[in-house]
């Protein structure tokens, strides 16, 4: 069953065009890659789904057109994303990130706050378990009353993971979370984002540069090229897709890691 | 005599300190420095003016409905005039709030002209007087009235901004607005809540300085400048930083009139400031990477 299903999508910046009609359907519960070379467009694939820039054609999810809805209700759908640089709220700690990504769920108002109500305590503590358990799955726990900006990258990264998750997404989107982690920290991120997967059926879409992880933990792959898709198919298909691999991946990129 | 000074200066300093409160907190969520908002503040003075002196309201509803007011020309300046031309140049934002000052001073000059009109004070009975060994103290009513709402306006929106989910997600507009957008938080709406909130704190500060003032165009300049200074004084991005420069400002500004010399007391004053600025240029309370984007 197809989830996400992208028609002719389009971004122009002042003339030049970043993304040139692109299709694509993600299939429910799978994960999905979007890989190419650096200025192929894939981030912008992703901040045109996440409408951080306009743009032309359909995005249809569960049957609403993404592309019609604005920024700040993206998220009530079930999406959610992480960033190719990090975009923590650095002023914050672990714990205010993470509520901050809870935003979207809380259902009491102004006077619940202030006069303490029944809802409010249910609610203020159903997320507060929430924060709990997304942290201790992500070995942050002992992290969360400490300002973001004090912990180390790859922490960082799985804070911001936690932030998109505890939202109760549908589909995550990763845009190159394996990025600048050494091997032992890829490894584990690995395992964290696969447990993550199955533990609340998530479907992602990721975008990654590294071949040798997509390759292993991917069930679709698509590969663009100057703002078009030029290939799609199962890991081993892009592999002996010889177009991809010689003009688009190039020995180099299997080399890495 | 020192310690009545020290405390005539905290008075002066939690007016400034608000004025600098109102003008960093629409900042740090808009991004935009409001050059009119002591002139908004001025205009919300006058209607005080009109509602109690002129129409004889009841003093407290006039002061509610003024406060109102401002919130609301505060909402409609940042929605109207700001909001259009937010995407396209940050500058131009400056620039038309320093036009708003001189449109909000003409639009005064026309319809309430030139005169200096009084109001009385809301409190008007003996002042506070306390004796001790060092000296004596005299706080006359009004101030301690002053006093009072400025400490009972800031321990509010302390407790708003990081108590309630609410102001949570305006601090998160305010570090990073794409991102809170994602995060299903309304940017637009917590820029309006910000400017509304700002617009009511000026409001505030303009007629409860207005019986010292008295009402005139120009009744706001030197509230806003020193509001400036004590936000500057403080970081510009810092809510402590605000509260804490306004006062000391306010109290370094008494003690220079008092023992230097009265007519240069907002001279040495600023020089003062400029001087801790020379060894600590990011504020008191700034951060030395301040950035936005």
């Amino acid at each position: 069953m197809i989830l996400l299903s992208i028609k002719g999508l389009s971004v122009r910046f002042k003339g030049l065009i970043a993304v040139n009609d692109f299709s694509m359907d993600i299939e429910r519960g799978n994960f999905h890659s979007l890989i190419g070379p650096n200025g192929a467009g894939k981030t912008t694939v992703v901040n045109a789904l996440t409408r951080v820039v306009p743009s032309t054609g359909t995005a249809l999810f569960e049957g609403v057109d993404l592309l019609k809805v604005p920024a700040h209700r993206i998220i009530n759908f079930g999406v959610a994303r992480t960033f190719q640089n990090l975009e923590l709220f650095k002023n914050l700690t672990v714990m205010g990130n993470l509520f901050i990504g809870a935003y979207h769920t809380i259902n009491y108002n102004f006077f619940d706050e202030a006069f303490i109500t029944k809802l409010y305590k249910s609610e203020q503590s159903k997320i507060l378990q929430n924060i709990v358990e997304i942290s201790e799955m992500l070995d942050i726990k002992g992290h969360l009353n400490a300002p973001v900006s004090s912990l180390p990258y790859g922490t960082q990264k799985l804070v911001e993971i936690g932030r998109a998750v505890i939202s109760k997404p549908k589909l995550l989107i990763l845009d190159e979370p394996f990025a600048g982690l050494n091997d032992f920290e890829s490894d584990k991120l690995k395992s964290e984002i696969m447990r993550i997967k199955s533990l609340y059926n998530l479907t992602i879409l990721m975008i990654e540069h590294d071949m040798k992880i997509v390759m292993s933990i991917s069930d679709r792959i698509t590969v663009m090229n100057f703002g078009e898709k030029v290939a799609e198919g199962s890991p081993s298909e892009i592999i002996q897709d010889r177009k991809v691999t010689e003009a688009y991946l190039g020995d180099r990129a299997y080399s890495r890691g | 005599m020192i310690f009545q000074q020290i405390i005539a200066g905290i008075i002066t300093g939690a007016l400034y300190a608000i004025v600098a409160l109102g003008l960093v907190i629409a900042y740090k969520v808009t991004g935009v420095m409001n050059f009119a908002y002591g002139y908004m503040g001025m205009i919300s003075a006058y209607i005080f003016f009109t509602c109690f002196s002129v129409i004889g309201m009841n003093y407290i509803f006039a002061f509610l409905i003024s406060v109102a007011f401002g919130a609301f020309v505060s909402y409609a300046v940042e929605r109207g005039l700001l909001r259009p031309v937010r995407n396209i140049s940050p500058a131009s934002m400056v620039i038309i709030t320093l036009g708003l000052l001189l449109l909000l001073e003409g639009i005064a000059l026309q319809v309430w002209g030139n005169n200096y009109q009084q109001i009385p004070n809301l409190l008007n009975g003996l002042p506070l007087i306390l004796k001790f060994s060092g000296g004596i103290i005299v706080i006359p009513q009004q101030n301690l009235l002053i006093l009072g709402l400025v400490t009972g306006v800031i321990i509010a929106l302390i407790l708003y901004l990081n108590l309630t989910f609410q102001g949570k997600a305006m601090r998160a507009v305010a570090q990073n607005e794409e991102v809170s957008k994602l995060m299903g938080i309304n940017s637009s709406l917590m820029m309006s809540i910000s400017w509304i909130i700002s617009g009511a704190i000026g409001s505030l500060a303009a007629v409860l300085v207005a019986p010292q003032t008295f009402v005139y165009p120009d009744m706001m300049l030197s509230l806003q400048i020193m509001g400036f200074t004590a936000a500057v004084l403080g970081g510009f991005e810092s809510i402590p930083g605000s509260i804490i420069g306004g006062i000391s400002i306010g109290v370094i500004e008494n003690l220079v009139g008092t023992y230097i010399s009265t007519n240069l007391k907002t001279t040495f004053s600023l020089a003062i400031i400029v001087a801790i600025l020379l060894i600590k240029p990011e504020g008191l309370l700034g951060s030395a990477k301040a950035r936005r984007v």
